[in-house]
């Protein structure tokens, strides 16, 4: 059993490293070749670990290839768009101009109902609200709706940012711990720092959390206190 | 493009492993196949002293080799050139010559079998 103990550690930390050389794409929505990527790593990690027989580099060389061919595949579909085309396919318009597309969406195999659910969850409940409707090549459906339907921006209404609230608030103290690259991307000091929390009375390892933006607007919250 | 090269260099190192793996296969065969052959024309001619001898070495040099192979290829296979060898110095002691050949040519045919499953050629590929 020891041997199972032991090579589930090492296949776990293997296909952690393998997620991180991968990138950030594996963990988010996923491609057609990242599904199978992800699909094909978590059922050969499983035979090392079941069979006691089948050699730990059984497991460890097939994972690793999929990792550095999926990387392979990604950057040469990153550099080429016909390997993009043929790997990811192309995102495709099912409304256009407010009006569907009837037979991209036999051609998607996608039923009415498929299509006013992915709409709902884009919280439109009305088809005559859209203007685009554009299905990715994640599954996913972008929606852009008609201007009447559009949410008001800070810019249809012509107001200014004031608070320079682009740059927002990052944390800059966790359960007592000063981040160090929060300060600098602040653009305070450790002065700073320190001379507002004795302002307001705490002690650095009594804050909870502590967010601040390069307004040096900042807001703190203490640590409960258990009794 | 770190990520690539990072890539790059660990597909580098598994074609390093896969082609030392089959090396490593390759000469172990080689020798066992030697010292099989040996033994087997010792048995044929009579010489069932020299065959004990060379069985006894043969069991000697299995042992290690073992070790390693059990890193790259399937344990059962390796188990039951294991359990042939390790019969196989009784069955030559005790004259069950019959019993003893049929061993060493099984032990010849697993070594086979596992040199031609491990082979990158086409028939196991596909």
């Amino acid at each position: 059993m020891y041997v199972s103990l032991v090579r589930t550690i090492i296949l776990y930390l293997l296909i952690v490293v393998g997620l991180r050389i991968m990138g950030k794409r594996q963990l988010g929505e996923l491609q057609p070749s990242e599904l199978v990527v992800t699909i094909l790593v978590s059922n050969i990690a499983t035979l090392p670990i079941e069979d006691a027989n089948v050699p730990f580099l059984g497991g460890a060389v097939p994972i690793l290839t999929i990792v550095c061919f999926e990387v392979f595949f990604s950057t040469w579909a990153m550099k080429n768009k016909a390997v993009r085309k043929v790997i990811s396919g192309n995102p495709r318009i099912i409304i256009r101009d407010g009006v569907i597309d009837q037979h991209e969406l036999q051609e998607l195999r996608l039923s009415t109902d498929d299509l006013l659910e992915q709409l709902r969850s884009s919280s439109i409940y009305d088809l005559r609200d859209v203007s685009f409707a554009i299905l990715e090549t994640t599954g996913k459906l972008s929606v852009y709706p008609k201007f009447a339907a559009r949410t008001v921006t800070a810019d249809m209404l012509h107001l200014e940012d004031t608070q320079h609230t682009d740059a927002p608030p990052v944390v800059l103290i966790s359960d007592g711990e000063v981040i160090e690259d929060s300060l600098h991307y602040c653009n305070l000091k450790a002065e700073w720092l320190e001379k507002t929390l004795k302002e307001n009375g705490y002690r650095q390892k009594d804050v909870f959390l502590m967010t601040c933006n390069r307004k040096a607007d900042y807001y703190i919250i203490p640590k409960e206190i258990r009794t | 493009m770190k990520r690539f090269y990072l890539s790059l260099a660990v597909f580098a190192g598994l074609l390093g492993v896969c082609g030392f793996s089959l090396l490593k296969l390759y000469d172990t065969r080689q020798e066992m196949m030697k010292m099989l052959d040996e033994i087997i024309s010792s048995t044929q001619e009579g010489d069932l002293e020299r065959a004990s001898q060379l069985t006894d070495q043969l069991a000697a040099y299995w042992v290690p080799e073992e070790q390693e192979l059990i890193r790259y290829v399937r344990h059962t296979d390796l188990d039951t050139i294991t359990m042939s060898v390790s019969k196989m110095p009784s069955l030559i002691r005790y004259y069950s010559i019959a019993e003893f050949l049929a061993e060493v040519n099984q032990i010849k045919t697993v070594l086979n079998h596992i040199w031609d499953s491990e082979i990158p050629v086409l028939r196991n590929i596909i």
